[in-house]
């Protein structure tokens, strides 16, 4: 997960807020505020001064800040020491780091069944 | 059949000379002469411009700087002609195009290579590379610049103040800067600032403290604010600047239209000859 951030093509500052759908077609990292939506296919990165309150829909995330709303991830999610997430999550898998807030549902999409191998 | 509009502004008369018969063996070497007018106080790009449409001219070449360009690009508006460019020193665009000097110039044109480049366009006044605000620039040319204390004094200085626009019409955004920029192209891209990716690349710098002013100059006078920590970075196709009203948007250090203002980006709108080492 280290990679998330490596070149976000999209980057909201600490002192930039956002009203409305922020959309993008490549990695998003945002330290500032948004209201609204927020909608990337890539990576999201959400840092720990960051406050959401949008519902998320991203490829992968990771989130150090806090989030007011729904948190959709196709592939992983980890939720950081200082994240803090208010609404329900979606994802493929998931990480919550000791001393994260997570207040809400959990759905996952179910692994697939392991075979045993046969002899 | 090519016409070549050569506008001498920023060179002295013995200079020009030195040039314009450069400009003539090139040409002739490449076979791609044509037409030579040259840009006067009572012959301006415009009207030349006019003049070389009515005469059916199906390649309009610009011999200058970025400005030539610009105004070339400017008067010809949306009609369908092909641009050349013959930068006659080196100039960002020049180099974004793959141009250097004459002589390549006057190659690439013969080569034809016909590329389809976005344009910016701000209160109806195109750009092909980037509109800037704010952050104070000084002249110049390489290393030399990183040590312009009047550089450092200003950036220092610099009040931040609030910026608000809207973006394709989706979300409104705020946020405090000291300057930004609208790119459309650049000759430093590493992956932003691409002229045929259909969106515009809006960089905004905040405050920085003195020692991120003298860390980051090189990226401050490169226009790279996306390397220094604390920049914003969004793309876009239509940007809607409502607040500061009669900030000056600048392209290429002349002002071309103030706040509040549209920018949006011209998908293809430009239709250029480019050389083999273009940046995109």
């Amino acid at each position: 997960m280290a990679r998330l951030d490596a070149n976000p093509e999209t980057i909201v500052s600490s002192s930039m807020r956002i009203d409305g759908e922020l959309k993008s077609n490549g990695n998003i990292k945002i330290d500032g505020m948004v209201s609204g939506k927020i909608h990337t296919s890539h990576d999201l990165v959400i840092g720990p001064s960051a406050q959401i309150d949008a519902d998320v829909i991203a490829g992968n995330a990771m989130i150090g800040g806090a989030v007011k709303g729904n948190v959709t991830v196709k592939g992983a999610l980890v939720i950081l020491e200082t994240g803090k997430i208010l609404g329900n999550i979606s994802c493929g898998s998931l990480g919550i780091r000791e001393g994260a807030y997570f207040s809400g549902n959990c759905r996952m999409a179910e692994p697939k069944p392991i075979t045993p191998k046969t002899e | 059949m090519y016409y070549y509009i050569v506008d001498p502004q920023k060179i002295p008369q013995r200079e020009f000379e030195r040039v314009q018969n450069l400009l003539y063996s090139s040409v002739s070497e490449y076979r791609v002469s044509g037409e030579v007018v040259r840009v006067t106080g009572l012959r301006t790009i415009n009207q030349l411009v006019e003049n070389a449409l009515s005469h059916g001219a199906k390649t309009i070449v610009a011999v200058g700087s970025d400005d030539t360009l610009n105004d070339v690009i400017n008067a010809v508006g949306r009609r369908e002609v092909v641009i050349g460019f013959v930068p006659i020193f080196p100039t960002e665009v020049g180099k974004i195009l793959g141009i250097k000097s004459i002589e390549q110039a006057a190659k690439t044109l013969g080569g034809r290579r016909i590329a389809e480049l976005d344009l910016g366009l701000v209160n109806k006044n195109f750009f092909v590379s980037k509109l800037s605000f704010g952050v104070y620039q000084p002249a110049g040319t390489g290393w030399m610049k990183s040590l312009d204390y009047k550089f450092f004094q200003n950036m220092v200085n610099m009040p931040s103040f609030d910026v608000k626009f809207s973006v394709d019409g989706k979300y409104q955004a705020s946020l405090k800067v000291i300057g930004g920029m609208i790119v459309n192209s650049r000759d430093n891209a590493e992956g932003l600032a691409n002229p045929t990716d259909g969106v515009l690349d809006v960089l905004l710098l905040s405050k920085l403290s003195k020692w991120d002013v003298f860390k980051f100059r090189k990226e401050i006078i490169s226009g790279d604010f996306e390397k220094i920590p604390g920049s914003s970075v969004i793309h876009v196709s239509r940007l809607e600047i409502s607040t500061p009203v009669g900030l000056p948007l600048k392209s290429a250090g002349r002002v071309i239209a103030k706040t509040p203002a549209v920018i949006e980006v011209m998908p293809k709108a430009l239709k250029i000859i480019v050389g083999k080492e273009r940046k995109f």
